[in-house]
């Protein structure tokens, strides 16, 4: 049981920073802007915040420092890829090259030297309790920060005005132009959301997860499978979050497992939950393809289930990033 | 702004540029109140482009717009709707994964999601709509999509209400109803109507006053009675009012002339079938269709008609090999085509007509030389010389083999499409394919495909135009919710008729009030 919630308890550390930059780039996809820098995002924020935390001796003036350096980096690709136009797929590949090397030559002199980091909330009563306490009662803020921003992402988009206006800027640009809805002003406005949300994560690294600043920092890559995870989860915040935390589960899982079966290569659980990741997606997206849903169908109970394919993309996003199961 | 005065709207040598095209070329217009406008035009004339300049959705390069004695040099959409000028677009502009009460308060004033649906169900009730309130637009009818806008203009509270081409994809008593709100819109508090159409017998039903565009230009104003001759030389140009008169306005005589080709050759009905459809269901990823049987014969035109929706695109599609066969047997030329591709499908001599000519019919960055190439890939000789004889001698396609398809004017677009249909093709399936064309290129398509069958190839087409099906099949399917309602000779069957079929009410009373 001890097990059990102390895996918990890791799941929802590691996967915490993975959540928040999923969220942001569902928000600025919902929106109608891909951004692809996210991973050079996360370790350029990374970098700032710890700076910024290690100056001020504050890891939340870091946090605030990483969110900043975040939506900076999405405003140049604001500027460049939809204010002047350039191809904004290609713009955020390459910020991405561009924002990892300048995170570590900046960087370079902080390299390997104690900082502040955001430390552990203890909640009072919640703690006390035998499981839950050990799951979430003794938790680092940037737990408590993924499920906030989750609950609030979800609230935002499904429950209010802006929200509203978001997912229709997203759905169809033209209708929402049509209607008087300032499409091009939100797409600005939810590509620098987004941009902060991955400076948070950026943050949730430095300052939490892999506290402290070096090459490499431990981050690489985690802004990519943000991006997988983003498509896979439908673009909904819950499941992004979900998605995110699944991803944190088989990596834990892999540190376990190393455990139980020493004579494996250590480098086979590192990369153990790549493919995992994969066949997981290919077993909830299976239900897209039209040949499986045939199959199914002459099944009395399957059929069921197979029911209607999930959710799409955005609008404005259908063909780039999801092109229709035959 | 008072709302309960008349509107006066004036449009002032409205000029519009794309390119080198002249969109609109100094249009001068007094709207008045109380009256319903016809604006009529073939496609291109600039009919769209006015009103869309007028509605805010594009700014104009000379000119302004006068509403209630203020000028405007352009307007956005926020700042029409803020005039009280609001429209229908032809593709309805919204929101398709959205619920309706979302789409119905995206862009009106701030309203909670219960004071949404309770204002939405109030103007569904008076204008005599079911709308659904909690189900995404993309499942609803085209039909259930333009009443969802108009209850959306109507509460937005507009004065200047334009319609463009609204009565496309819906069946003849869904625009009734329409025409009906349209009279009583009008008639209130002398509030506008614009009407954009390419069908004169809808302006002639509806319009206080027609309004004629050819070229960018405002070229005639017309008040009852019309003069549909006149009507259509000022649409279309002397000559071309002639070859339009033959198909549209005497669909009855063209009929005749069909019947009289059915009945001449009666070897047909005899003849052994091409295609034999038995249970046959198509899907594709959004839908599926019950099974279908019936058998198609050499020679015949099948016309296939249907509300938007109605589930005759994917039959369309399914007979054209495009979509997956589910169950049951797709017999053509004695082989059973399910689970085969396209390519099977082509040996067997299939041939598919995109509606959607760029997007599925072409390649937009190849030259029309490697259009050629690839339609006619066992053509060993000099492909200069295949072009010039049968695209552009043949077809009349412009004889630049090097210019790229995206290059093309829609008419130039079916051109070429029709030189790669291979003459030996033995089922020809075409989906809209006058869609957008002018007389001309209407007139060019039919030639061919008659001559076509008239050699023995079986031609199976949609239109969304019922006297353009009447005009021109021997024989009719109709579609409605996804089902086959309909397999009936075209001699003797009337839009009425048809209509009722497409909305599922053949066996009831025709007057019985509509769903």
């Amino acid at each position: 049981m001890d097990v059990l919630a102390a895996t918990l308890a890791a799941v929802l550390f590691a996967g915490a920073p993975l959540a928040l930059a999923a969220l942001g780039e569902t928000l600025s996809e919902r929106a109608g802007v891909i951004n692809l820098s996210v991973d050079g995002t996360i370790l350029f924020s990374a970098m700032t915040a710890f700076v910024v935390a290690q100056g001020t001796g504050d890891a939340w003036t870091g946090m605030l420092g990483g969110a900043l350096a975040g939506a900076f980096v999405a405003g140049v690709l604001a500027l460049v890829g939809l204010w002047l136009r350039a191809p904004i797929l290609a713009v955020g590949f390459i910020l991405t090259l561009l924002c990892r090397d300048l995170a570590y030559f900046l960087g370079h002199a902080h390299a390997r030297q104690p900082g502040p980091d955001l430390g552990v909330w203890t909640i009072p009563v919640v703690s006390d309790i035998p499981f839950l306490g050990t799951v979430i009662g003794r938790q680092s803020p940037v737990v408590f920060l993924s499920i906030v921003a989750m609950v609030a992402a979800s609230f935002f988009l499904r429950r209010t005005r802006a929200g509203l206006h978001l997912r229709a800027a997203g759905e169809s640009p033209k209708a929402a132009f049509a209607r008087g809805i300032p499409v091009e002003r939100l797409k600005v406005l939810y590509c620098l959301v987004g941009g902060a949300f991955s400076g948070l994560a950026g943050a949730a690294y430095s300052l939490g997860v892999k506290p402290g600043w070096g090459h490499p920092q431990g981050a690489e890559g985690a802004g990519w499978i943000a991006l997988a995870i983003v498509i896979f989860g439908g673009w909904r915040p819950s499941r992004v979050v979900l998605g995110a935390y699944f991803f944190a589960l088989i990596q834990v899982m892999g540190i376990h497992l190393q455990d139980f079966l020493p004579g494996l290569s250590s480098t086979l659980f590192q990369i153990a939950p790549f493919p995992v990741m994969i066949l997981t997606l290919l077993f909830i997206n299976i239900r897209r393809s039209g040949r499986f849903r045939d199959a199914v169908q002459q099944i009395p109970l399957l059929g069921r289930l197979a029911g209607k394919p999930p959710v799409g993309a955005p609008g404005a996003l259908a063909g780039v990033l999801d092109q229709d199961a035959a | 702004m008072n709302r309960e005065r008349a509107v006066d709207v004036f449009l002032s040598h409205i000029t519009k540029r794309y390119g080198r095209i002249l969109a609109n070329d100094g249009v001068t217009v007094a709207l008045k109140p109380g009256r319903i406008h016809g604006l009529l035009g073939e496609n291109g004339a600039g009919k769209s482009t006015l009103m869309r300049v007028l509605a805010g959705h594009i700014l104009c390069d000379e000119g302004f717009i006068e509403v209630d004695g203020v000028r405007h040099a352009g307007l956005t959409p926020g700042a029409a709707m803020g005039l009280g000028i609001g429209i229908l677009s032809q593709d309805p502009l919204d929101f398709p994964p959205l619920a309706a009460w979302e789409n119905f308060a995206l862009g009106g004033p701030p309203r909670t999601r219960k004071q949404a649906r309770d204002r939405l169900a109030e103007l569904s009730e008076s204008l005599g709509f079911s709308l659904r309130p909690d189900e995404p637009v993309e499942r609803f009818t085209v039909a259930e999509r333009q009443q969802l806008e108009l209850a959306r203009l109507m509460d937005a509270d507009v004065r200047l209400l334009i319609l463009d081409e609204p009565t496309t994809g819906i069946s003849p008593e869904q625009k009734d109803i329409l025409f009906g709100i349209l009279r009583n819109f009008a008639a209130n508090k002398g509030r506008i109507v614009i009407l954009v159409t390419h069908k004169l017998p809808e302006a002639e039903e509806l319009c206080h006053e027609v309004l004629v565009m050819r070229r960018g230009r405002l070229v005639g104003s017309f008040e009852p009675p019309y003069d549909a001759g006149l009507l259509l030389e000022t649409m279309f140009g002397p000559e071309a009012a002639k070859a339009a008169t033959e198909p549209e306005i005497t669909g009855q005589a063209a009929m005749a002339a069909i019947r009289v080709r059915e009945a001449a050759a009666p070897q047909k009905a005899q003849a052994p079938a091409l295609a034999e459809l038995a249970d046959a269901a198509f899907s594709d990823e959004k839908s599926a269709l019950p099974p279908v049987s019936l058998s198609l014969r050499p020679g015949e035109v099948v016309g296939v008609a249907g509300v938007a929706g109605g589930g005759q695109e994917l039959f369309l599609r399914g007979l054209a090999g495009l979509a997956r066969i589910r169950s049951g047997r797709y017999v053509l030329g004695g082989a059973d085509m399910r689970g085969q591709g396209m390519a099977a499908f082509s040996r067997a001599g299939v041939h598919f007509l995109p509606a959607s000519r760029m997007e599925e019919g072409l390649f937009p960055g190849l030259s029309l030389a490697d259009h050629a190439r690839l339609g006619f890939p066992r053509e060993t000789g000099d492909l200069r010389d295949l072009f010039t004889r049968r695209f552009v001698d043949r077809f009349h396609v412009p004889n630049q083999p090097t210019a790229p398809a995206s290059s093309l004017s829609g008419g130039n677009q079916q051109r070429l499409l029709l030189s790669l249909i291979p003459d030996d093709t033995r089922l020809l399936v075409a989906e809209s394919p006058t869609r957008g064309l002018d007389v001309a290129s209407c007139v060019q398509v039919w030639e061919h495909l008659h001559a076509l069958a008239a050699k023995g190839t079986a031609v199976v087409f949609s239109s969304e135009d019922l006297d353009e099906i009447l005009a021109r099949s021997g024989r009719i399917l109709v579609f409605f919710n996804r089902r086959l309602t309909a397999d009936t000779p075209a001699a003797g069957q009337t839009v009425r008729g048809l209509g009722r079929h497409m909305t599922g009410r053949a066996a009831h009373s025709a007057t019985k009030s509509p769903a």
